[in-house]
């Protein structure tokens, strides 16, 4: 699994209902416990801005979601969610995100996990799939050494069993496409 | 720690040692020792580089004891880079073995006459100043090398490379780690140029035949060590985060932020932050066979500092810290990791500031003369440093000379300090703090925050100015209280979160002392520092007005949040009122 977690901290596409609440989408749509969102996600950015209400702050289609655990230094105890010192950002935005109403419906949105989190999520995004841009996913797989091949049980495009050699030379995915990838990992 | 060991470089005949009491310095360490002592017997409108000045050493107050993460050691004196006062601490073995040798401070005075240079060893029977001009310059790591081979394996060295000897502005003094390797450094404010004024190359402390401070009340003292290192073990960032994946964790988040300064401060997102985070980075390091969990003395819990080897897996340098990535990763748009480990060793062995020196060279960038993002360029420039060429020691003397010298407005300092690896407009608060502290810009010194200091605040409202800068005032006389004790910066999260783990260090501090402490008297050593401070800078000259950011961040929006830094000037002139 480590090696999708530098895709996981770049960003994933990731399909989702829009319109719902932060809280909705982490813990309804990713299936993520309530008590590890509180306590484990310490640090959470919707669009770039420290986000402190997850029950209130809306989802809309195209956002870019990153996840954190808690941070070390005077900014990371600033940009904390629900921090004693998020007075100190000032601008950029305390409680940032969208509390408005926004429209339900079908989306995308850009998921990133950093540090902690990357491990502990990935497995949960990777199985669900995530999108990439096909030069991305063609890119990545090229720089996978022999182990993760032979690692790797089962490759399927488009539910068609291939070799790992069709995988690598990336004609099954057009430049300029988006790829939907998903990862089912044997249980340890 | 009972006793100060003067050593007048400047005496007729050669230096002149002697030892004295403690007396009025009692119960100082750290920060509290070094400002107490400059504050009161520094001119100052001395020259930093002059005879008048001192240099002062101390050990924390609970370095040398079996006190967890107590291995700060802090040096103080008329800075050379900012021309106030300048407390700069660094971990490695020095504090703990200085403290064993029953050494409250080092007071380096006067300055001698001619070109020799001098070696000063402290051990349990006594201190030896020598002229040893073979080490006449040596950059540190060849130092070390050369004088591990001729002292105790238990000896910690402080030591100066070529800037130092050079009187560099930025230059640097640097503490053997365990392994004795000059990787911990008091980097800020030039405070290896002023040891250079005193032609002091090197000290060498041997503790062999000594034990470790005992406390007036053992049991106590125990018990509450034991508390405080379980509060560090379970607390997230000091128990996970900065273990895995040490201070360069933050730049993701950071970058995510906006608040990430790139290409000279020009921007607050570096396209390729993920290329050189903390995550990639510890990866790379144990990929390698280096490390990525390593603590910089002994006795620390969080070992947050690791081993960086190259391609073919032979030691590079220490795990680059976040702000030494930042400053020459994303402020020179650079997105290598090699390139900015090879510049780490460079900045080690020189005896430089990553901070100014990265800052430096992003702005002669800025100047033109390098492209950002080239990366052979920046090692090229900081290798000049090291030759001691007029290009390389206008580099050595940071960012401030550096925009003077090439014509640039962008340069990010406060009282000729570069700033560190958060952009003001992005983090306000931070902002406050780089305008206000003492010691010009600097991200440490409105680190550390207890329940206590985020109460005594009062009920200001903390979204409005006078919330913030009452918050800013609040956490910078905790850091400074903190900077005395000799402990890690690094406490304060779980002090923050954990009540419990706050009681635990002030049942510690007061176990050792046999006394009973309090978060007010934590409060009150604080203030007290920053009085000291702030009276000293008055009498060197500066006023409300050197309390500012420079003018570009108010006027230029910065990316991606496109922000302004707007606390208004009134506001900032009330972080001290109290």
């Amino acid at each position: 699994m480590e090696d999708f977690l530098q895709i996981l901290r770049t960003g994933v596409g990731v399909a989702v209902k829009v319109g719902c609440s932060l809280k909705d989408l982490l813990c309804g749509q990713f299936r993520l416990d309530e008590s590890y969102v509180e306590r484990r996600i310490s640090t959470i950015f919707l669009d770039g801005k420290p986000v402190d209400a997850v029950g209130t702050t809306r989802i809309r289609d195209g956002s870019t979601l990153a996840l954190s655990a808690a941070m070390p230094g005077l900014a990371g105890a600033i940009l904390r969610k629900g921090g004693a010192l998020a007075a100190l950002r000032a601008d950029v935005a305390p409680g940032g995100g969208e509390k408005n109403e926004v429209p339900e419906g079908d989306g995308v949105i850009t998921v990133k996990l950093f540090n902690l989190l990357a491990p502990e999520l990935s497995r949960g995004f990777l199985r669900r799939g995530v999108l990439l841009p096909a030069a991305d996913v063609r890119a990545f797989l090229r720089r996978r050494p022999p182990a993760f091949w032979v690692g790797c049980r089962e490759i399927l495009i488009d539910g068609k069993r291939v070799e790992a050699a069709e995988l690598t030379d990336g004609r099954w995915a057009p430049a300029g496409e988006s790829v939907a990838l998903s990862v089912a990992f044997r249980e340890a | 720690m009972d006793k100060i060991l003067r050593v007048d470089m400047g005496a007729e005949g050669g230096p002149k040692v002697r030892t004295e009491p403690v007396g009025e310095f009692a119960g100082l360490g750290g920060r509290a020792m070094t400002t107490a002592i400059i504050s009161k017997e520094v001119h100052p409108l001395c020259h930093p580089l002059g005879a008048e000045n001192k240099l002062v050493i101390a050990p924390g107050s609970l370095s040398g004891t079996a006190a967890s993460m107590s291995g700060r050691i802090s040096v103080g004196c008329k800075s050379p880079l900012t021309g106030g006062i300048k407390e700069s601490n660094a971990g490695g073995q020095a504090a703990q073995v200085l403290a064993r040798l029953g050494y409250a401070a080092i007071v380096l005075e006067g300055k001698p006459e001619g070109d020799d240079l001098y070696k000063i060893f402290l051990h349990k029977d006594g201190v030896e100043v020598s002229v040893d001009n073979s080490l006449k310059n040596l950059p540190n790591y060849p130092l070390v090398e050369k004088l591990k081979g001729q002292y105790s394996d238990r000896a910690a060295y402080m030591t100066i490379g070529t800037a130092g000897e050079m009187k560099l502005l930025a230059a640097s003094i640097a503490c053997t780690d365990p392994e004795k390797r000059p990787t911990r450094h008091c980097g800020r404010g030039g405070t290896g140029a002023v040891m250079g004024a005193k032609r002091v190359k090197a000290i060498i402390l041997d503790d062999t035949g000594l034990k470790m401070r005992a406390p007036k009340e053992p049991e106590k003292f125990r018990d509450a060590n034991r508390r405080f290192v379980e509060g560090l073990r379970k607390h997230p960032i000091t128990g996970e985060g900065l273990p895995a994946y040490g201070t360069n964790v933050l730049t993701n988040v950071l970058n995510e932020a906006g608040a990430y300064p790139t290409h000279n401060f020009r921007t607050g997102r570096f396209e390729n932050a993920a290329k050189i985070s903390g995550e990639v980075q510890a990866e790379l390091e144990v990929k390698r066979g280096g490390l990525a969990t390593h603590g910089c003395h002994r006795g620390c819990v969080i070992q947050c500092s690791g081993v960086y080897h190259d391609k073919d897996g032979n030691y590079v340098t220490k795990q680059p810290e976040y702000e030494t990535v930042w400053a020459h990763g994303g402020n020179c748009g650079i997105d290598d990791l090699d390139v900015i480990a090879r510049l780490d060793f460079l900045d080690d062995n020189f005896g430089v500031d990553t901070m100014d020196t990265g800052a430096a060279v992003g702005v002669a960038m800025e100047a033109g003369l390098i492209p950002f993002g080239d990366g052979p360029g920046a090692i090229r420039l900081v290798e000049e440093i090291g030759k001691g060429s007029p290009l390389g020691r206008i580099l050595g003397c940071g960012a401030e000379v550096t925009g003077k010298v090439f014509g640039v407005e962008r340069v990010p300092v406060v009282k000729g300090q570069a700033m560190a690896a958060y952009d003001p407009r992005s983090v306000m608060g931070i902002g406050v703090t780089y305008a206000t502290t003492t010691q010009g810009a600097d991200h440490t010194a409105g680190y550390s925050v207890g329940p206590n200091v985020l109460k005594s605040g009062g009920d200001l409202d903390p979204l409005k100015p006078e919330g913030q800068v009452e918050m800013s005032r609040n956490l910078q006389i905790a850091t400074a209280a903190v900077d005395s004790t000799g402990m890690c910066l690094f406490i304060a999260f779980p002090l923050l979160d954990q009540p419990e783990t706050f009681q635990a260090l002030l049942d510690m501090i007061g176990a050792f002392h046999g006394i009973t402490l309090t978060g007010d008297d934590v409060t009150a050593l604080g203030k007290s520092i920053l009085k000291m401070e702030r009276d000293f800078n008055t009498r060197a000259g500066f006023t409300k007005h050197h309390d500012r950011l420079p003018r570009f961040f108010l006027k230029e929006p910065i990316p991606p949040h496109n922000v302004t830094f707007r606390v208004e000037d009134e506001d900032l002139d009330k972080v001290f009122n109290w």
